[in-house]
């Protein structure tokens, strides 16, 4: 069967691509269980940033991504202390219309800044062509899918071994436990939000230019954020490589197999399938999705 | 709780009531007597944004031009924007500006998603609703007496879309109709179902292999491969697009990426392969392909003299005030409003219903008679006749659209047939 190298090559690539988008979401959602609704609006704006230094400036976005950081640690921070932290504490409802209210705001302002057009960031060697195993990957996904699974290698060898990334992990598991042993979990939440927000800002940098950018260019993703995080385990970097991966199969490979029209309703049958058999996710841990819920 | 002085508690019903009564009263019909008010909806926010912005900036065009040349039976054409980025809102603004603003005529709206259900809350109020764009079939077809629409629908599309190839592309791609492979790749919305559809029965009618017909959410399409790799295999001649345009960029970045070479590619509507982003976003890429529209310079020898100097006045004046090219969305919201002008002038400004109908069918305008080339003949439906809404096939050539069909209306020659293959393009 022809098509197969390229259709696996494809999801591996789309794979890596979900999992980095969303391994920002699980941080936030796994260790502080706020739904961020404006997730893929930090997705959007990324990608702003990308497209407006490329316009502007030339800069390549990976180039870019040394403004990206602290651009994004920045807002995370900014975010966090201006909107986040005042709920929560709060009942998950008003936790949810904060965010889906920032996402609003993020996005018209978006609208208002700079137009519904859509724009895709044009690298020079966008068209170049390479041969990986039988399949045509071009450059920016190369870069892209290499980069993110540094990244996931990275923040997973962060969260196993520094003091941080255990007592997020703890936080993860049982907020009020970790208070009694010692975590200061303010700072806990904080910073999750904060490296959630790191997380997205450089997705963003690597696929504007793959995608075209227009002001709800988040609801593209966000929803399949949402998938790869709880099918992967709530705070799991891990699990969002591998929920991304398996999302990211079921869209191509699924798509080619059973037509693009039921591709959605392929994944969410998988996804429901797992929630009955396994509820806190593939690498979640077993009884978390009820503590702090 | 009741009070001990009866009066009190009287006092306080009347406040309220007096309160209420302020609120539910019409906002002001006194507009002046010298300005007709209607209402415009367009999505100004949300995924289509840019389209509706555009159209509005081509309403708005005509509208000061109309105004200059003394209005409409005299008085001013003036209007309240409401925005509808999704159905619901399109309800509900609609709602707000006939029981608010007290408009009598709504006029927009672009999308099919929107049209729908706007026009039917004007229909309700029995209020008139004017449609400069959308495609859906169904719009004309719900047995309502004051809908209106000046563009032809979605299976005017598909329609077209097959007679250009009938009549001209198979013979540039050098094959007979019976011989001709075409393949159909559509988003799932009304627009892209509609248009699909009426162009699948069309193929099949002229005796046109279909080889596949591949639908697909744009709101979740972050790749293409499936698709791509099955066409591959499949050899189509002709790929018919029905997409928005975030879409269309990803679908033909991967054709390039996946090497999926085909003859020709067509699209229909002011979204996707035919949006003025599509080209800026794609550069020398975005070179070949066809797109259904409204035309993008249109040969004057085609057009009434009269015609002829208007269009280049609208797209002059366009360009300046916007700094972008006239075209697509504003070019349908331009030719809409001045058909509706041409309707209520006969009505002398009234915007009674009954009185809006019997004019509007009472026009008769051959093509080539007013903007875009179009003429005017409205069915009892509501539906501006197909045949006299003249539509043109542009294609990309140096960066920009330009209409190539039919050769009547031409400004440029077709190029590109077969498109070049990937390969060889620079």
């Amino acid at each position: 069967m022809e098509a197969l190298p390229q259709l696996i090559v494809s999801a591996i690539v789309l794979g890596g691509i979900y999992s980095l988008v969303s391994i920002g979401l699980t941080l936030i959602f796994g260790v502080m269980r706020i739904v961020n609704f404006a997730h893929g609006e930090f997705l959007m704006l990324s990608m702003y940033l990308a497209v407006g230094l490329f316009a502007v400036a030339g800069i390549d976005p990976y180039l870019g991504l040394l403004v990206a950081v602290p651009a994004s640690l920045l807002f995370g921070g900014l975010i966090y202390y201006g909107v986040v932290r005042p709920v929560v504490a709060r009942p998950h409802v008003v936790q949810i219309f904060t965010t889906l209210g920032l996402s609003i705001v993020l996005q018209n302002t978006a609208l208002f800044l700079w137009s519904g057009n859509f724009r895709q960031l044009r690298l020079p060697y966008a068209g170049t062509v390479l041969t990986v195993a039988g399949a045509a990957v071009t450059l920016p996904q190369v870069i892209a899918f290499a980069v993110a699974a540094a990244f996931t290698v990275a923040l997973f060898v962060w969260l196993r071994f520094t003091y941080l990334g255990k007592a997020m992990r703890a936080t993860a598991q049982d907020r009020a436990a970790a208070t009694l042993v010692g975590i200061d979990t303010d700072k806990v939440l904080m910073a999750a939000f904060v490296v959630g927000t790191l997380c997205v800002g450089i997705a963003g940098m690597l696929i504007a230019p793959l995608f075209a950018t227009y002001p709800t260019v988040g609801l593209q993703f966000v929803l399949i954020a949402f998938v790869v995080v709880v099918l992967g385990g709530l705070g799991s970097a891990v699990g969002a490589l591998l929920g991304g991966m398996i999302v990211a199969f079921l869209d191509v490979v699924g798509g080619y197999y059973v037509g693009t029209a039921w591709k959605e309703v392929l994944y969410f049958l998988v996804f429901i399938a797992v929630l009955l058999l396994r509820p806190a996710g593939l690498f979640g841990q077993r009884g978390a999705e009820h503590l702090g819920m | 709780m009741t009070s001990a002085f009866p009066s009190r508690r009287i006092a306080r019903v009347a406040v309220l009531v007096t309160a209420l009564a302020c609120c539910a009263a019409p906002v002001d019909q006194a507009v002046g007597q010298n300005q007709i008010k209607i209402g415009i909806l367009e999505p100004l926010s949300g995924p289509i944004a840019a389209e509706g912005r555009r159209q509005l900036n081509g309403l708005e065009i005509v509208r000061d031009i109309i105004n200059e040349r003394g209005g409409i039976a005299g008085k001013q054409l003036t209007w309240v924007v409401a925005d509808a980025p999704d159905a619901t809102a399109a309800t509900n603004e609609a709602s707000r500006l006939i029981t608010q603003e007290g408009v009598k005529l709504i006029a927009g709206t672009f999308s099919s998603s929107l049209c729908l259900p706007a026009s039917d809350v004007a229909a309700r109020n029995n209020i008139v609703y004017w449609e400069v764009s959308c495609v859906d079939p169904r719009f004309n077809a719900r047995g309502y007496k004051n809908v209106f629409r000046s563009e032809i629908d979605a299976n005017g599309f598909g329609w077209y879309e097959l007679e250009f190839i009938r009549d001209t592309l198979h013979k540039k791609v050098g094959k007979d109709l019976k011989d001709l492979k075409i393949a159909f790749v559509s988003e799932d919305s009304a627009y892209g179902q509609g248009t699909t559809e009426a162009g699948k029965k069309r193929a099949q009618d002229l005796g046109i292999q279909v080889l596949s017909v591949d639908f697909y959410n744009r709101n979740a399409m972050t790749d293409f491969t499936p698709i791509i790799l099955k066409l591959k295999s499949t050899q189509p001649d002709v790929i018919i697009s029905a997409s928005y345009t975030n879409d269309a960029i990803l679908f033909w970045q991967q054709a390039r990426q996946l090497d999926l070479n085909v003859k020709a590619i067509v699209s229909a509507g002011a979204v996707g392969f035919g949006s003025p982003d599509f080209g800026k976003s794609l550069g020398a890429a975005a070179e070949g392909p066809f797109t259904l529209l409204e035309p993008s310079g249109l040969n004057p020898k085609a057009l009434g003299s009269l015609v002829a100097g208007l269009e280049l006045e609208i797209a002059k004046r366009y360009e300046a005030k916007y700094n972008e090219r006239y075209a697509a969305s504003a070019q349908l919201g331009a030719a809409g409003l001045w058909i509706l002008a041409e309707v209520l002038k006969k009505t002398g400004g009234d915007l009674n219903p009954d009185k809006v109908r019997a004019a509007a069918l009472s026009l008769d305008i051959p093509v080539g008679g007013t903007i875009n080339g179009w003429g005017v003949k409205f069915q009892d439906n509501g539906q501006n006749a197909p045949d006299r809404v003249q539509h043109y096939i542009l294609q990309w050539q140096d960066g920009k659209q330009v209409t190539v069909w039919p050769e009547r209306f031409a400004v440029a020659p077709m190029r590109y047939v077969p498109l070049p293959k990937w390969s060889e393009r620079k």
